[in-house]
């Protein structure tokens, strides 16, 4: 037993940089990879993590100059760059408990499925990224594998069983049967919105509810060309950057350099990030298809990204709405230290949920929206150290006093509640699962009560 | 030589997975093509290069070109269909 504690302690002191790809080997060869491609894949997620790590440098000697003196010259507290979900996944991905949750998310579904606490099979792989961020956090807290674990298992549960709640609606809208969405951020705001379309119905005269029912009034993109256009990513970066550097009275031509700098940022970190799902891809490929075959049944909800609901005339309006609201809350709220960069092109997934449970209503969804960010940037904010030193266990020299990095995609509230649950050590594991169990019952009854309401509806029919 | 766009939600993971069954398809029936992997926001940027859109979610409408739902390549329903489909606009 101490030879194996003392092997561990002795991979886990290489740096993630060999850490990572022993462990995905590991990982590959559990999930019956032949072995040459199960270190292949381990090579290259410890290759797509030095990528990262090379594009984040760009931040730390470009930017942080920047950030810098616009804290010294406004008393601005944007001492955190969001650098995008990319670099969220990727990091949550490279710590211990992120090699280990495709294989570990895959038995909580299973076990989910097997006592029938769920009807969806979670195939969307990637996203498991986001159970992996909520058990690292608390790993980083309480220092114990076990702790992180049932975190990381709690946040997966609650998706499934959120999935399974929304899943009518979500196929609805979309017009594709047999479906759920149980992507780990989309899922922590359906209480939030479900909880908000209330509050606004309670406004909306009963006579307009009915007629607005299911065929609310859409707002075509179209007339926010502008917009979309600067909502490329690569545009988004240069501006923020050239107007971030103009503002700290750097000179035009030193300016330019900044906004390419950024648009270089946002250029290169998708694609490091695609390096290291790359890695994944044969683990991901394996794991999707033993969940494909041992769960073919029509009974069952295939589990897929919230991504599939940007095509949504409403969520592509709003989502482009949110990216200069985004800027503004960002400068307004005082809990703030975020400066929104890299998840500004992808303002649209926060959304998803919200157009689908407010029956793509756009005012709805645009206020709904506007509350959703100003509670990721906060969240994103108090994870912005936690996310920093993910980032320093690779052999990233961060310098000190430097901008720390964090993503929007990153402020999850389930991920946030879950951390300040586990500050209170054992007695906070305990409380977390029993909330979590609460959580599951009740959404299992009001699944149940519709289930019920659909049938009677059918029996006076 | 056919362009195809193939785009998720970021362009990174998704449409990966769709990119290298639309590439295998394409070349057992010996068609010419090059793949675009790209974000759901970046579309518009490439649609006049493009052939056809194959998109993991649903796009309504306002594109030059077919758009084509390339989903089943991730949940394993109704592949032949869309393979077909993809055909359809290419041979």
């Amino acid at each position: 037993m101490d030879i194996i504690k003392e092997i561990f302690s002795y991979i886990s002191g290489l740096g993630s940089y060999v850490m990572i790809p022993i462990m995905i080997t590991l990982v590959g060869l559990l999930v019956r990879l032949h072995p040459i491609k199960a270190i292949k894949s381990g090579m290259t997620v410890g290759i797509g993590l030095i990528s990262l790590d090379l594009v984040l440098g760009l931040i730390w000697t470009n930017v942080s100059p920047v950030a810098n003196i616009l804290i010294e010259k406004f008393g601005l507290k944007l001492t955190t760059i969001d650098t995008g979900w990319g670099t969220a996944a990727g990091l949550a991905f490279s710590t211990t408990v992120g090699s280990f949750i495709i294989p570990f998310i895959i038995i909580v579904n299973v076990l989910m499925l097997t006592f029938k606490l769920t009807n969806t099979v979670n195939i969307d792989i990637w996203n498991y990224w986001h159970y992996a961020f909520t058990g690292a956090v608390v790993y980083l807290l309480t220092k114990n594998y076990l702790f992180a674990f049932i975190a990381a298992a709690a946040h997966c549960a609650i998706s499934l069983r959120i999935a399974d709640y929304t899943a009518p609606m979500v196929q609805k809208e979309l017009g594709i049967p047999g479906i759920s969405i149980p992507q780990g951020f989309a899922v922590s705001t359906v209480p939030i919105f479900d909880l908000l379309d209330r509050f606004y119905n309670l406004f909306i005269p009963k006579k307009r509810k009915k007629e607005d029912n299911g065929e609310e009034k859409e707002v075509d993109s179209s007339r926010f060309k502008f917009l979309s256009v600067i909502a490329e990513p690569i545009f988004l970066g240069f501006i923020i950057g050239f107007l971030l550097a103009l503002s700290a009275s750097y000179t035009i031509a030193k300016s330019l350099t900044l906004g390419m700098q950024m648009a270089a940022l946002m250029f290169l970190l998708p694609r490091a990030t695609k390096i290291l799902m790359e890695g994944l891809l044969p683990i991901s490929e394996q794991a999707r298809a033993f969940m494909q075959k041992k769960y073919n049944s029509n009974e069952f909800y295939i589990g897929l990204d919230s991504a599939v609901l940007l095509g949504l005339p409403t969520t592509v309006a709003v989502g482009l709405l949110l990216i200069p609201v985004t800027l503004v809350l960002a400068m307004i709220i005082p809990m703030n230290t975020t400066l929104p960069v890299g998840d500004l092109a992808s303002t649209a997934f926060f959304i998803s949920m919200a157009t689908v449970i407010h029956h793509r209503s756009f005012i709805k969804t645009f206020i709904s929206g506007t509350i959703m960010m100003a509670i990721v940037l906060c969240i994103a904010s108090f994870f912005a150290p936690m996310l920093t030193a993910f980032a320093k266990s690779g052999a990233a020299k961060i310098p000190e006093g430097a901008l720390q990095v964090t993503a929007l995609s990153a402020g999850n509230p389930i991920a946030f509640i879950s951390y300040q649950i586990c500050r209170l050590g054992v007695l906070g594991i305990i409380l977390l699962i029993a909330v979590t169990v609460g959580i599951v019952y009740i959404y299992s009854r009001m699944i149940k009560k519709r289930e019920t309401k659909k049938q009677n509806v059918g029996v006076e029919i | 030589m056919k362009t195809i766009i193939v785009a998720c939600g970021a362009g990174v993971a998704t449409s990966t997975i769709i990119s290298s069954n639309v590439d295998k398809l394409l070349d057992e029936k010996k068609i010419k093509h090059r793949i675009i992997q790209c974000s759901i926001r970046e579309v518009k940027s490439y649609e006049d290069e493009g052939d056809i859109i194959v998109s993991s979610m649903p796009l309504n409408g306002g594109y030059k070109i077919p758009t084509i739902l390339g989903l089943p390549f991730i949940t394993g329903i109704g592949v032949d269909e869309l393979k077909s489909k993809i055909l359809s606009y290419l041979v």
